[in-house]
């Protein structure tokens, strides 16, 4: 009996103890997490020294003096969080998944503080949401009188879509990170797997060169552009910067209300045009094409499947405003239609035309052109959304192989190839992860189009404002507004930075924070039996 | 061909500048390519106005 | 003789007043054909720009007084120009000859308040010129009302607050870096 309970007293000490080291471990865990989350907002937190600059050099001193505010509050998060949470335990690939997965959630409800504090937001939540729209590159936007908003404001929400666009994580990794293995976790995390170089800080420094060169050049572009549209040099070098930024990153903000209609401008949508194609291309690519391998352009899988999906979208999209005589002119046809089209499958989301004349002129077929275009988006590793041309151009793929094995032999060996930088074979497990994330996709835009429908919108217009979200178009039908309900809102948010993500890291973050409450329940029922 | 790290390296700045500037130039004619093949489609459309 | 031509002279005075009568009936006629082109229209339509957007098709080629606060920029393309007027709801883009543009002083922006300007002119909602935009040819502007500058001033609780705030960043982040050396300098001697 006694040797029974020193055993039973043994045991119930090595549970204890374990149960009690496993949450130490757990707690750990959180302290990386939360230590590796304070310095990316520190580092982010420098991103309001363009802004401030802006406000300075064009005299609007109160903006300055917010941005000086949301400078300290945000110093100070990220300082007190590495305070608490400091250490020197190298993070592991759980860790990196997962801040790469909160640390948007900090971000969105740190850094919309400049916005609150503009007074263009009737909320918080909608603050947040255009937080959460400029950093995925969405687009859609809650802000209230854009049209007076200050340069130095317009600068950081152009800002952020251009950072959010390459990765806020991936911009910390380029200055902060010591690099060592485990930083691939937190690249992969933020949904981009291409390494362009072994070294991860190596591939995001140059992701970031190749960003910057298209800068000089794209700015030049339009703001040359602009001035022989009409825009004086200051204002022109200022929309250049800002157009530049939303459509390389496939952003899709405007600093006006009307979007790009506002320039009444062929010229200015064609140089657009062309930036956020480019935009919309992968890494990679850009890095092959501009060390000499240009024909990659053309040899490439994810390039072959948009050639392919926007030439076949082009043609029901004007078929669809064709039957409807939507537009008389070829003219107004390509520059309305086909321009949208673009906008939406490189998930861009700029308009030249008003919300309202999509939901109520366009007609079903051409807007579902539209819609399945933003769910397809554009490259991997690129600024773009969607789940990626190169997971239909896989899937595409797939169904060629499984129909050449059934016409084949059982034992006959068939494979289909395809070109990513080099002849690859395809595998089943690629096929497996391709299906998986498009299906996660379809899932989320299911809920989100029936919360749509639920709030009273028709199921056109909620099918495409949520294609828009998941994807991270930005192209609306006046179903965004900041009269949406708050879950609608809620709900988008979530969509937004689940596309973005593209799942691994959400789910990361789900994971580790649900073992918290899973573990403790566990330690309760051993507790209760003992 | 791409070229490797090394050979980059051993390019002069203008050498490397030149290629830099061959893939920017080549990247936007595929994009003005697509736009042409894509408004050929919708002027064939227009055009013809097909019906189903 | 004389009797003839008094009779004659008679006959023609009738005629000259009945000439002079419908010369004046066709120039009335004339001016008051014309009138409209050159007063104010009191009958025009007066839309709102959520009004052009939701039923652009029944506006679609009619002629329509719109007014609202100039805003950004005025692009000048040749002998035309652009602006767009804000209603408060949507900016519409109007397209009017450079010597119809009244003289606007302030545009809307951060630091000032558009003029408010009446707009006259023919709705099109894919203008077939300007590559499908929905916009108005006018042929009648003026302004309503002056804008204004609109001033930021600085609040003092904000300063306090930005103070504040930079004050405990510098502390926080300086409190950080010495746990971190005490950390590093604790490894160090295990």
């Amino acid at each position: 009996m006694r040797i029974d309970l020193r055993l039973g007293l043994s045991i119930q000490v090595l549970v204890l103890d374990t149960t009690t080291m496993r949450d130490k471990r757990k707690l750990d865990d959180l302290k990386i997490v939360l230590y590796y989350s304070g310095k990316v907002i520190i580092g982010e937190a420098f991103l309001y020294f363009v802004p401030f600059v802006v406000a300075l050099f064009r005299g609007e001193y109160a903006s300055a003096l917010d941005f000086i505010i949301s400078f300290g509050f945000a110093m100070t998060i990220g300082s007190l969080l590495c305070t608490v949470c400091v250490t020197n335990r190298k993070p592991s690939w759980t860790h990196g998944m997962v801040t790469s997965g909160i640390v948007w959630i900090f971000s969105i409800a740190i850094f919309a503080l400049p916005y609150w504090l503009s007074g263009h937001y009737s909320s918080y939540v909608d603050c947040m949401f255009d937080m959460m729209s400029g950093l995925t590159t969405t687009g859609l936007v809650l802000i209230q009188d854009l049209d007076h908003v200050s340069d130095s404001l317009n600068m950081w929400r152009h800002l952020l879509t251009y950072v959010g666009g390459q990765g806020i994580v991936v911009l910390a990794l380029a200055i902060f990170y010591d690099n060592s293995g485990t930083g691939y976790s937190f690249y992969v995390g933020e949904g981009k797997d291409e390494r362009l170089f072994p070294s991860v800080t190596h591939t995001a420094k140059s992701i970031w060169k190749i960003s910057l060169l298209y800068l000089v050049v794209g700015t030049v572009a339009l703001m040359m552009t602009g001035i022989f549209e009409g825009l004086s040099v200051g204002r022109a070098f200022f929309h250049g910067v800002w157009i530049f930024m939303a459509a390389w990153s496939t952003g899709g903000f405007a600093p006006m209300s009307q979007n790009v209609l506002y320039y009444h401008s062929t010229a200015i949508e064609a140089v657009s045009f062309v930036i956020f194609i480019i935009g919309s291309l992968n890494f990679a690519l850009h890095d092959a094409a501009i060390k000499g391998d240009r024909k990659e352009i053309w040899r490439n899988l994810e390039t072959r499947s948009m050639i392919t999906t926007l030439c076949v979208l082009t043609f029901f999209m004007s078929w669809g405003l064709q039957k409807f005589n939507v537009y008389p002119s070829l003219m107004a046809l390509v520059r309305k239609g086909f321009y949208h089209l673009a906008s939406a499958h490189t998930t861009t989301g700029f308009m030249t035309v008003y919300p309202g004349q999509l939901a109520k002129e366009w007609g079903d077929v051409a807007l579902l052109a539209i819609i399945i275009a933003q769910m397809i988006g554009g490259s991997a590793c690129s600024t773009a959304g969607g789940f990626k041309g190169m997971r239909v151009g896989i899937l595409f793929k797939a169904i060629v192989q499984d129909a050449k094995r059934l016409l084949h032999p059982s034992n006959a060996v068939v494979n289909e190839k395809y070109s990513y930088h080099g002849t690859r074979t395809l595998s089943d497990s690629q096929v497996h992860s391709a299906g998986l994330i498009v299906l996660m996709y379809v899932f989320i835009f299911a809920v989100a189009a029936v919360a749509g429908c639920m709030a009273g919108y028709p199921v056109i217009q909620s099918a495409f404002e949520s294609a828009s979200a998941t994807g991270n178009v930005g192209l609306s039908t006046g179903v965004t507004s900041s009269s949406m309900p708050v879950y609608l809102k809620l709900i988008y948010i979530f969509n937004m930075w689940a596309g973005r993500l593209e799942f691994m890291a959400i789910l990361a973050s789900i994971g580790f924070f649900g073992s918290f409450f899973t573990g403790n329940k566990r330690k309760r029922a051993k507790e209760a039996s003992l | 061909m791409r070229m490797e790290a090394q050979h980059m390296r051993q390019l002069t700045p203008t050498k490397k500048t030149a290629l830099v500037f061959r893939g920017v130039v080549a990247e936007v004619i595929f994009s003005l390519a697509l736009g042409a093949l894509c408004v050929l489609i919708c002027a064939l459309v227009f055009q013809f106005k097909f019906s189903f | 003789m004389s009797n003839s031509m008094n009779y004659m002279n008679n006959c023609a005075r009738p005629h000259k007043k009945a000439r002079a009568f419908a010369f004046f009936l066709i120039q009335f006629f004339i001016i008051g054909c014309l009138f409209p082109v050159f007063a104010q229209d009191d009958t025009l339509p007066l839309v709102t720009a959520d009004q052009l957007i939701d039923d652009a098709a029944k506006w679609d080629g009619k002629r329509v007084e719109f007014e609202g606060e100039v805003i950004g920029d005025i692009m000048a393309r040749g002998g035309y120009v652009w602006i767009n007027v804000l209603d408060g709801d949507s900016a519409i883009g109007i397209w009017l000859p450079k010597s119809l543009v009244p003289n606007i002083r302030f545009t809307g922006q951060y630091f000032a308040k558009g003029d408010k300007v009446e707009i006259h002119g023919i709705m099109h909602r894919a203008c077939q010129d300007h590559g499908g935009d929905l916009d108005i040819h006018a042929d009648y502007a003026a302004i309503l009302e002056e804008g204004t500058k609109v001033l930021h001033p600085i609040q003092r609780d904000r300063l306090w607050w930005g103070i504040t705030l930079g004050v405990a960043s510098i502390l926080s982040v300086g409190f950080w870096r010495y746990r971190e050396r005490q950390l590093l300098l604790k490894r160090s001697r295990e």
